[in-house]
């Protein structure tokens, strides 16, 4: 017998993984179904059971990952009718992968976001992500979570799209007895700072341990002189058109990273190294650098590589500008992982679910226990470093999250550009500022 | 007929249509998801001629093609005389020599990205333990060194293959010709010049012919290595495209720059060709 070729949608035809969802699903249904019919006669509860299937995407960071993990297998125990799926991805080949899924039509049903008007926005603005204000207003979810500003980023014309769990800044990191070994004392301002940096270079030390290839870990330090000048509600300013890029604070802020770049404090080839394959931890787990500029995941990152080393962690903030908008409390950085669900998601109540596992009590237990700040109620970490993080973060004025994640891809990218050029003498100050302008003039027209 | 049907069903889904569709997405600006809304024309096009990027990707492109063309070949070829020389051990060498190409490219992209490191690394650790410590570079980082770099390692994957190319065409020429050139009081270079190049012709113009292609649309090590870096220095026409495409969410570009490097291909290799078969007839 002949089988017509079924017509399902016009446009876009079952791809085979679809497929294998569906008869997957299907496969799981039917005896659910035929458990249904069973139900007389036994607990209510078991009518309730979830099943579907819900594919997970989250960063590596070896610390927050690990209570990923442990929320996932939690899941799995109290839903084993779920085909849960958990992938942990590096941080530059995530972005990636992220992108050929979403325009593949093949997104994961729960994935990791920086949030921020770049990326995020991009796909939700593409209908690409489930608006979560409604869920976030349910029982289980509307008290968890603090401070509100944490949802600031994931939050346009009044609906959330994406919850936030954990926080993060960029400080310096370096070995506490190190330090005082060679007497290296706290800064406040640049002038200080650098001279603190002349100081290790002169025992030998490569003050400051970057690696740069991929960009962002260089535009740290363009970011946070900006806010430190212009003050940290600049780039607000630059979106709505209150304030252009060509302002002299940011040329001043090239400058100023000039004049850090001359010192020559960091590694040979730092353009070329690689953070993701720890070019630059190796250094301070050698000792031969002093110190490096990156989130605070790397305490427990180092808790796993180099654990002695870890011991001996300290850090300090960016030193303050004189005379610039900001009193040295800000910080670059914010919600740094926000958790969001794909539209197309089969099984949204599973994907849901899954949120809510990744956010309870349990896991915000976890993560303080690991020492990882988290935007949820309650927590209360043990750790003394951790303990500080957390005063950071409160007594922080204002935040600016990484401006690859903050703005639109185009300027995102612009800024990563200058500040690498800036770094290794191939642009000057003004011409950074003027090509930021004229790429913000294009984007935001 | 019947029997090309499958092939051409290949070629015509896999490559014919792809390129058909790239070269329809190269007139919309479209971000890679979402619906495809922007019909632009050729903006794109004269976007990509006006971008000092695009130039200077392919002016690395050609670089490359000069770095293939002019040691992978030669050097190949040299290798390959030696295997065939009947020296003892040879046959060892030959598959010492011919590993790199069986590699994995990343493999060899993070295994020199290791000897390259310039704190740590084998490169600089043997410049300074003979004495030239003034010669340590920050190899993959800085703007002078990066792109000389990795095509040093290029070579080093790609050399082998054109010397096994090569030493299979070295033992097709006939013993004979070299006995009658002996006769002829033909000292070792004359040899070389007037019996083994001209009988390699061929097969050196269809190795430059490869070359010439691969170094076009090259994009694995310098991807590994060196992302296009330090500040686009290092950044070849296919690095770019990925980028525009998967980076800065534009598709519709790197569409654009997609069909000017098949455009660009097609035409150096025709061109190639043709000026080969042309002399050819000449010389023969």
């Amino acid at each position: 017998m002949k089988h017509r070729k079924s017509k399902l949608s016009g446009s876009s035809d079952l791809s085979r993984r679809d497929a294998l969802k569906l008869s997957a699903a299907a496969g799981i249904a039917l005896p659910a179904g035929a458990g249904v019919l069973n139900m007389f006669g036994s607990s209510p509860a078991a009518a309730a059971e979830m099943s579907g299937s819900v594919e997970f995407w989250h960063l590596s960071n070896p610390a927050p990952a690990a209570v990923y993990t442990s929320s996932v297998e939690r899941m799995r125990v109290a839903h084993p009718g779920v085909d849960l799926r958990a992938q942990s991805i590096q941080n530059d080949p995530y972005k990636t992968k992220l992108q050929v899924a979403m325009g593949a039509d093949q997104p994961p049903d729960v994935f990791h976001s920086f949030g921020g008007g770049g990326v995020l926005k991009a796909f939700v603005d593409a209908g690409k992500v489930m608006d979560l204000t409604d869920v976030l207003a349910e029982d289980r979810f509307v008290d968890r979570f603090a401070p509100a500003s944490a949802f600031d980023n994931m939050t346009w014309e009044g609906r959330t799209y994406a919850v936030p769990i954990l926080v993060a800044g960029a400080f310096f990191y370096y070995d506490r007895d190190l330090f005082q070994r060679l007497g290296i004392k706290q800064w406040r301002t640049w002038d200080e700072f650098l001279a603190e940096l002349h100081k290790m270079k002169e025992n030998g030390l490569i003050p400051i341990a970057l690696a740069n290839k991929a960009r962002w870990a260089g535009a740290f330090y363009y970011n946070y002189l900006v806010g430190r000048i212009a003050g940290f509600d600049f780039l607000p300013k630059v979106l709505s058109g209150e304030a252009k890029f060509d302002a002299p604070e940011v040329v001043r802020a090239g400058e100023l990273l000039q004049d850090l770049a001359e010192l020559d404090p960091f590694p040979k080839g730092f353009n070329g190294l690689a953070y993701d394959t720890g070019e630059s931890r190796q250094l301070l787990y050698s000792g031969k650098a002093g110190m490096e500029m990156i989130t605070n995941y790397f305490p427990g990152t180092a808790a796993r590589e180099a654990p002695e080393y870890a011991k001996r962690i300290w850090f300090t903030p960016f030193p303050i500008i004189p005379g610039g908008a900001d009193d040295g409390s800000g910080v670059i950085g914010g919600v740094s992982a926000a958790f969001a669900v794909s539209s197309s998601a089969e099984h949204p109540d599973a994907a849901i679910e899954l949120l809510d596992f990744l956010t309870d009590a349990t896991a915000r237990d976890e993560f303080a226990e690991a020492g990882i700040v988290v935007a949820l109620k309650g927590a209360n970490p043990p750790d003394p470093l951790m303990k500080e993080h957390a005063k950071a973060f409160e007594n922080a004025k204002s935040y600016q999250l990484y401006w690859d994640q903050f703005l639109p891809p185009a300027l995102g990218q612009a800024q990563l550009d200058v500040s690498q050029s800036l770094l290794d003498f191939t642009t000057t100050p003004q011409a950074a500022a003027d090509h930021m302008a004229a790429v913000a003039k294009t984007e935001l027209g | 007929m019947a029997f090309l049907a499958p092939s051409a069903a290949f070629y015509f889904i896999f490559v014919l249509l792809p390129i058909g569709q790239s070269g329809l997405y190269s007139f919309y600006d479209w971000p890679g998801v979402g619906p495809r809304a922007d019909f632009i024309w050729f903006d794109n096009y004269i976007e990509a001629f006006q971008d000092p990027i695009f130039w200077r990707s392919l002016g690395n492109n050609f670089i490359l093609v000069f770095a293939s063309v002019g040691v992978q070949i030669p050097v190949g070829l040299a290798l390959a005389m030696l295997l065939a020389a009947g020296l003892r051990g040879m046959r060892f060498f030959r598959a010492v020599f011919f590993l790199p190409v069986l590699m994995s490219t990343v493999a060899i992209g993070l295994l020199w990205i290791y000897i390259y490191n310039p704190n740590f690394g084998l490169l600089n650790a043997i410049l300074g333990a003979i004495g030239l410590s003034n010669l340590e570079r920050g190899w993959l980082g800085e703007p002078g060194t990066a792109l000389y770099a990795v095509i040093a390692v290029v070579s080093w994957q790609w050399t082998p293959f054109y010397m096994i190319l090569f030493f299979a065409g070295l033992t097709t020429i006939p013993v004979e010709l070299y006995e009658a050139a002996r006769m002829d009081k033909a000292n070792a270079w004359q040899r070389f010049w007037w019996v083994t190049l001209p009988s390699m012709r061929g097969l050196i113009v269809t190795a430059s012919i490869l070359a010439l292609m691969g170094s076009l649309k090259y994009f694995d090590l310098i991807f590994v290595m060196t992302e296009g870096g330090p500040s686009y220095k290092t950044e070849l026409l296919a690095t770019n495209m990925y980028r525009q495409a998967f980076t800065l969410f534009r598709f519709g570009y790197a569409s654009a720059v997609a069909v000017l490097l098949l455009l660009i291909s097609l035409t150096l290799t025709t061109a190639v060709l043709y000026w080969s078969r042309r002399t050819n007839g000449q010389n023969s």
